[in-house]
């Protein structure tokens, strides 16, 4: 299993930086792959910032992302003290012609369709923990 | 915790977002991230570029990174055209967007081709044999 951790600030200036690291990251974990599961993670990433935007400084504003490696899968979780993509849980995979237009509301709907496996949780202690996993054998 | 200098750069947006007409059809060309650390930036530089033409095209095939909230910003831009009544082709040749234009059906709404070229032909169509996608669907 190979795995980085990063800490960082729920700030948007920092986001071109996490997305360097990221995308480095999981090409060399699996260069057919990266892109892809970047755009997932990046979604969650971009949530638990908005979030932060919305707590406006009330929790801790520090979001802690691991991306991990094994042989069968690469797998990602983002963890913050927001309450992050909770709302979302309802989403559904389709879109209704209605929505088509909406300028929000699809990233939820892009990770569903981009991995594998999609969860949250939310701890007792008010963490909130998303987790992605996209399988490697068969795409490959 | 990872700690990064905050930017202090002035961005170019001129040169990020670049206008130009060809046959009286404005060619709308967006360069690096479309993400959402950068849209806010974009929204106005955009519809203050918007002149009177013939068509339109959006030209992504210089973005190097794109995410939901970029996307919301070109629906919001081919919305605006598409409501005026006018003519508006969507370039683009990136797997991934093109993956991401059909999860949101987007491909349904908007006419998206991969070149300049192939825009230029159906924006230039005469306005009895055009056809925006939103009336297919």
């Amino acid at each position: 299993m190979k795995e980085i951790c990063l800490k960082i600030q729920a700030d948007k200036q920092y986001l071109k930086y996490i997305d360097d690291v990221l995308l480095q990251t999981l090409k060399l974990f699996n260069s057919d792959l990266a892109s892809r599961f970047h755009f997932a993670l990046h979604e969650i990433i971009i949530n638990s910032i908005q979030a932060a935007e919305r707590d406006n400084g009330k929790n801790d504003n520090t979001v802690i992302i691991t991306v991990g490696k094994d042989n069968n899968e690469i797998r990602a979780s983002v963890m913050d003290m927001f309450g992050g993509m909770k709302e979302t849980k309802e989403v559904s995979k389709k879109i209704s012609k209605e929505r088509i237009f909406e300028e929000n509301g699809r990233g939820i709907l892009f990770i569903k369709e981009i991995v594998d496996e999609y969860s949250w949780e939310l701890d007792d202690n008010g963490s909130f923990t998303v987790h992605i996993v996209m399988k490697i054998d068969d795409k490959c | 915790m990872l700690f990064v200098k905050k930017g202090s750069r002035m961005k170019d947006y001129d040169e990020i977002i670049k206008s130009k007409f060809n046959d009286e059809v404005q060619i709308i060309s967006i360069n690096g991230r479309l993400t959402y650390d950068e849209i806010s930036n974009y929204k106005e530089k955009i519809m203050a570029i918007v002149d009177n033409a013939e068509g339109y095209i959006i030209d992504l095939t210089n973005v190097e990174q794109i995410d939901s909230t970029g996307l919301g910003l070109i629906i919001n831009t081919a919305k605006h055209f598409i409501s005026n009544q006018n003519k508006m082709v969507i370039v683009n040749d990136n797997p991934l967007t093109n993956g991401l234009f059909k999860i949101s059906k987007l491909n349904m709404v908007f006419n998206i081709c991969g070149s300049i070229n192939e825009a230029m032909k159906i924006v230039l169509l005469k306005d009895e044999d055009y056809i925006n996608g939103v009336k297919s669907y």
